[in-house]
């Protein structure tokens, strides 16, 4: 399918990307037309993509010795931020700019015209062409749509949409749940299919997707239709109406039937994410067809619903090792004397249950 | 019986610790894990006519194989107590391996098999090896047509973790341990026998480093590691992330982010807050009011509640609390993809 996107400035024909690799970058030559031409060389990227490193030496940098050499008079008291070595002023460059003239050429221009830029070292220079380009230049990466992709996208734009489940605690989850190519996963899930594509993903053998909503699959289903999976992955999703494992429905696949019918302790994970109903509740609808020593794993944005699920567990002594654990995670800024933690954090991990079912 | 023991024996070069039967069966040669508590964890391997001991008493392994099945209660030959024998997932792998060095633990091994996009097929390179406590979580990753080439600069250790891999069913299909000094030598590797390069340039999806000086494994890992690939420095000190990255950079990753990711256990009791008022009460009740106003004093009011509603009154509020031991400080995680 031929579809324009609109892409910050620019209208992007993506006709062009059709044939291109997964983590390919393009930059857009010229907004006017939306052409593109890949990048080739990693240092052209812009600064959302490449740490701000000096490639150099750390001591011949002279921002760092600007912060550890402050009485040298070396330090920014006396700077004063009036961009006067850019002979161009703003509305030059917004005329230069309606004049259609492209990203590249404006910096270009930009450069010819700054009085400081010769001056500058290579690492400066480097750096100075990557935050004109970050502002003049339209630059983007191909992404391949995976589960790691999706729930950061996710958890940036619209959260709610994924159970406030973070990267790190999805992966803590999977993990937990002792995700593996031959797993036969028994699924509660509410993020909307992101979970069953983390599955999928990770080429399980077997999910059994119970669900407890009457909403349409269809709109259940949103997020694992992006992964864009063929159709004998697919195959692998059982979904299944609670209500269908009390009667004797008959079903299609009769693999299913059978262990629905016998009651067979058939799954070896279990995950859920789920707040509609009572999560001890829909734990023992389910807990007649999960195998002994299978690994047990729940998320919740509140720590009090896992509370009363690992009191359940316990007192009925229907799993070990349970843990009711809440991830940490800060990203770091890492430069030469300027290394600290992000001034902003995701700041809601949510809590993860993990155990293992005896009997 | 006999019939599964084939299929078994058929595919047994495929079989590994963290496989699925659907008998769930405990067989000779498997490893389970012994739960008396939280913290009284161990493997164990089935060997028949061997015999399991701790405080309870004996737990004899013909007893167990063929008998018995994974996630189940067994007790004692003396019936003085009793235990769970499980199977080990890799949570429960990595907290209870024999530890030779520093290990990587469950949180951090999370972030790296997701982050680093580990999928059954894929072809990883790590070093150092050390206890093999992310290299089993690898492979479990990676499984079956997937391969972990491992190296390690101490020869006890790498040893050490092919009796280990073997014993958990990885090795030799799923797993090369290599004995070398990656600093110096890289990560280039030939079989000995026919000549060719089991890991060639360009040729690897993702790469783990855990060793000092990892700036200067950096190069050797661009060369390695397929366009596109990621790599993945676990790092305790900052000045070593510094340096690390710098290297990345200079080498030609991108998107170069480094993390650190804690963990926070939370215990969870019944506590049971009393109402001050009702304490006073039977005073009030009994020297002046009489019975039928003791309801009205009271706070709460227990008069329609069953039995059983009123056993769980008594236990009090669910509360949980951050557990007080718990861990400061791992590691620095950097991830970044090679251009
Ligand atoms: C902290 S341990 C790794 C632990 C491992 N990640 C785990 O989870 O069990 C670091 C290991 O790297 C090894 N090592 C250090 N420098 C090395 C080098 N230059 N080449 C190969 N191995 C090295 C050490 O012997 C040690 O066993």
């Amino acid at each position: 399918m031929l579809r324009k996107i609109k892409h910050f400035k620019a209208m992007v024909d993506l006709g062009q990307l059709i044939g291109k690799e997964y983590g390919q970058f393009f930059e857009v030559r010229d907004s006017k037309s939306g052409e593109l031409i890949e990048v080739t060389d990693v240092h052209q990227l812009t600064n959302q993509f490449l740490e701000d490193v000096d490639f150099g030496d750390a001591e011949e940098n002279e921002e760092v010795k600007e912060i550890i050499d402050p009485v040298a008079g070396r330090d920014n008291r006396d700077y004063v931020d009036d961009n006067k070595s850019q002979k161009l002023s703003h509305e030059e460059i917004e005329a230069l700019k309606k004049q259609g003239m492209s990203g590249n050429e404006l910096i270009q221009q930009l450069v010819q015209n700054s009085e400081t830029f010769s001056k500058r070292t290579k690492f400066s220079q480097e750096k100075y062409l990557r935050k004109k380009k970050q502002k003049y230049q339209i630059t983007f990466q191909l992404k391949k749509p995976t589960a790691l992709e999706l729930c950061n996208v996710y958890s940036q734009t619209q959260p709610a949409k994924i159970m406030g489940l973070r990267a790190d605690s999805l992966a803590l989850l999977l993990n937990m749940a002792n995700i593996n190519q031959e797993s036969r996963v028994i699924l509660l899930d509410k993020t909307k299919g992101l979970l069953t594509g983390a599955l999928i993903e990770k080429d399980v053998r077997e999910i059994l997707h119970v669900e407890f909503t009457g909403h349409q699959l269809k709109l259940q289903n949103e997020i694992f239709l992006e992964y864009n999976y063929k159709p004998d992955k697919v195959k692998r999703i059982q979904y299944l109406h609670h209500t269908n494992l009390d009667q004797s429905i008959v079903q299609s696949d009769s693999l299913l039937n059978a262990i629905i019918q016998t009651k067979t302790k058939h799954y070896n994970s279990m995950i859920m994410v789920h707040e509609d109903f009572n999560q001890v509740e829909m734990y023992n609808h389910i807990e007649h067809l999960i195998q002994p020593s299978a690994s047990i794993a729940v998320f919740s944005l509140y720590i009090q619903s896992l509370a009363e699920l690992k009191d359940h567990l316990l007192t009925n002594k229907k799993a070990v090792n349970i843990k009711i654990e809440e991830l940490w995670t800060r990203e770091y800024q890492v430069l030469p004397m300027r290394t600290h933690p992000n001034m902003n954090m995701h700041g809601a991990s949510g809590f993860i249950l993990s155990a293992v079912k005896v009997e | 019986m006999v019939k599964l023991l084939e299929i078994r024996d058929g595919v047994k070069t495929k079989n590994n610790v963290f496989s699925y039967t659907s008998d769930n069966i405990i067989r000779e040669g498997d490893t389970l894990v012994v739960f008396e508590s939280g913290d009284n964890i161990k493997q164990i391997v089935m060997k028949r006519n061997q015999t399991f001991q701790n405080k309870f008493g004996a737990f004899p392994h013909n007893d167990i194989i063929d008998k018995l099945q994974f996630g189940t209660k067994m007790y004692s030959k003396t019936m003085m107590g009793w235990v769970y024998i499980l199977r080990p997932n890799s949570h429960i792998y990595t907290s209870s391996l024999a530890q030779r060095t520093q290990i990587l633990y469950t949180p951090d091994i999370s972030q790296v098999l997701f982050r680093l996009e580990l999928r059954p097929g894929f072809r990883v390179v790590e070093s150092g090896t050390g206890s093999g406590s992310l290299s089993v979580s690898i492979m479990k990753a990676i499984v079956p047509t997937g391969h972990l080439f491992t190296y390690e600069f101490n020869q006890v250790r790498s040893q050490r973790a092919i009796e280990d891999f073997q014993r958990l069913g990885f090795y030799p299909q799923n797993v090369h341990v290599t004995h070398r000094d990656v600093l110096n030598n890289g990560f280039l590797l030939k079989d000995e026998s026919t000549g060719e390069f089991l890991v060639n340039e360009n040729t690897i999806d993702a790469i783990f480093l855990d060793l000092p000086s990892p700036e200067k494994a950096v190069p050797h890992a661009y060369k390695v590691l397929k366009r596109g690939g990621k790599l993945c420095n676990f790092s305790p000190c900052i000045e070593q992330v510094q340096k690390a990255v710098q290297e990345m950079a200079r080498q030609g990753f991108y998107e170069i982010k480094t993390y650190e990711t804690l963990s926070k256990d939370f215990s969870s009791s019944h506590h049971n807050y009393q109402s001050f008022k009702q304490q006073v009460k039977p005073t009030i009740v009994t020297e002046e009011n009489g019975n039928k106003q003791q309801d009205n004093l009271g706070d709460t009011n227990t008069g329609n509640l069953n039995k059983r509603q009123l056993k769980q009154k008594d236990k009090g509020m669910l509360v949980t609390a951050p557990k007080i031991e718990s861990r400061g400080h791992t590691g620095f995680l950097t991830f970044a993809i090679k251009f």
